[in-house]
Formats: C-alpha cells, structure tokens, sequence
C-alpha cells in the first residue's frame, strides 16, 4: 500500500494561505479546518503561528469572523516557490 | 627599528576584507525578507553563518591590521593584549559560523534550543583556547571541517555541489587565518591569488542567493 506523504510545515502554511486566497480573501474558521485537512489540533496550532507571524488577520463582518490574508499572507503566496527553490538549492 | 610599513599588503588585505564582509552581509540582509515571511530554521541559521562570517572577517583584519600599522603609531597600543583579544572574538565569531551552516542543513534532526546551548560553549572554549593559541584555533576549525562533511554525509547520505561550496569557503577561510597568524611564508602573488578565490567563491554563494530573492 502507497504511504500518503507528509506534509513539511511550509507546504501546510501555503496551503492555508492559498484557501483562504481562493475564497476572495475571507473565509470563517470552520470551512477553513475542514479544507485544510488537519486536525482540530494541528488547525489550531497553525493557525495560532499564522496570526502571529502576521500572515493572516481576522476581520468582523456583520458580527461574524472572518479569516482574510494580511500583506505578508500575500507576499509569502507569491514568493512560496522561489522560498522553495532557495530551501532546496542551499539543503536547508 | 621599524620594519618598513607593507602599503601593497595593507591595500590588498583591506580590498579583501571588504569584498568579503560586503557579500556576507548582502546575503544576511536580502534573505531577511525570506526568514521573516517564512520564520524557517534553516533559513535563519542559513543568515546567521554569514553575519558571523562577515563579523568573523573584519576581526581577522584588525588582528592583522594591529601587526601591519601597530609599529607606526605614535600612541601606544598595548599590542600583546590586543592580539589575543582580537583572536578570541575571531575564533568565537568563526566557529559560530562553521556551527550554524552545519546546522542550518541537519536542523530537523536537532532541537534549536539544545544547538544555541551547545554552540555558544564550544565557540567559547575554543575562543579562549584560540586566545592563548592560535595554531590550536585553527587545528579546531579543520577537525569541525571535518566533522561537518562527516555528518552531512552521515545525515544527508550525499555530498552535493552546494556542499562543496560550503567546504571550499571555510577551506579558504581556514587558509585566510593561516596568512595572519604565523609566519606569512606564503609569497604576495601567491596570497592575491588565494585571496582572488575566496572572493570568487563567495561571489558565487552570492550569485545563487540572488537568483532565488527578486
């Protein structure tokens, strides 16, 4: 039987970032857990470490929250691959 | 009676220092961007090899600087303090750097906070002992040289080309050290054209940064 790779912590935070991108840039948590394919757990954790790197920002609409990017969240979807091409070029 | 003072040697080992320091910190500076997005541990030990680098650079020049001009200063420059002092912040700065690329590319397999522990008491040991003796500084560079090809090969199961950068650049950096510290037995053209090569190196680590950071 095939293994299903793991995925690093990087390739986690892209795909966050890139959901919540795909979805006009305002998502809520829920639907947010769910599409990311991580447990409660995991979520919480990263999405713990993706407010406080400053790549994503809650936003209230009509008494609701939302999840949206900030300008890093932005600036690291469109660097992701050269960050992946310097990680790989240099071994790190 | 004064030796006469080595303009030649003074220009040249200026030049090169500040080729040498300007790159490392070029590389320091345009992957900060990288770091800050991403927060990734083997960028930000990746960054740190070249600020120590490139601190470790202006230290050499100065402990050799403090030989070349010392003599021709009218004030006084208590010169067998100096010297070890200015080697212990070289040997400390150096080893720093060797310790933070080996674990730049192995730190999955360690914790950080066991690594900053565990260097900084190395690199302070051998600072003190470079202090007293600088052959012994340079013996410890070579055998952590080592070291880092082993693990690598031991950790990674390869020896890449960008290894090969890495260990050509503390080879000639350890080769740097030897010009300064005992007896400059090397001739001028010879010294120039192992300077030219660190240069040469370190120009290409930063031509494959700069690819990477637009």
């Amino acid at each position: 039987m095939d293994k299903v790779r793991k995925r690093d912590r990087l390739e986690v935070i892209h795909d966050i970032l890139k959901i919540i991108h795909d979805h006009q840039n305002s998502i809520r948590a829920t639907p947010l857990l769910r599409r990311s394919n991580l447990s409660s757990q995991s979520f919480a954790e990263y999405y713990a470490e993706l407010m406080s790197k400053g790549l994503i920002k809650e936003v209230d609409s009509n008494g609701k929250k939302y999840i949206s990017l900030s300008d890093k969240g932005f600036a690291f979807l469109d660097k992701y691959k050269l960050i992946l091409g310097f990680i790989d070029e240099f071994e790190l | 009676m004064h030796p006469p003072f080595d303009h030649v040697r003074f220009i040249t080992e200026l030049g090169y220092t500040l080729i040498v320091v300007f790159l490392c910190f070029l590389i320091y500076f345009k992957t900060r961007e990288m770091f800050e997005l991403t927060k990734h541990k083997g960028i930000q030990y990746f960054r740190n090899t070249f600020l120590f680098f490139g601190l470790a650079y202006i230290f050499r020049f100065i402990f050799d600087l403090i030989r070349i001009i010392g003599p021709w200063l009218d004030v006084y420059l208590p010169r067998d303090l100096m010297g070890p002092v200015f080697m212990l912040f070289t040997a400390y700065l150096s080893t720093m750097a060797l310790l933070c690329l080996i674990y730049s590319t192995i730190w999955k397999h360690f914790s950080s906070r066991e690594f900053f522990v565990a260097s900084n008491i190395l690199a302070l040991i051998i600072a003190v002992a470079a202090a007293y003796s600088p052959p012994i500084f340079m013996i410890t560079q070579v055998l952590l040289l080592i070291v880092a090809i082993v693990l690598s090969c031991i950790l990674r199961k390869h020896f890449s080309r960008i290894f090969l950068l890495y260990f050509l650049l503390f080879a000639f950096w350890i080769i740097s050290l030897v010009l300064v510290i005992p007896g400059r037995a090397l001739g001028f053209e010879l010294r120039l054209a192992l300077e030219v090569i660190s240069i040469g190196l370190f120009a290409i680590l930063y031509y494959k940064v700069a690819k990477w950071i637009k």
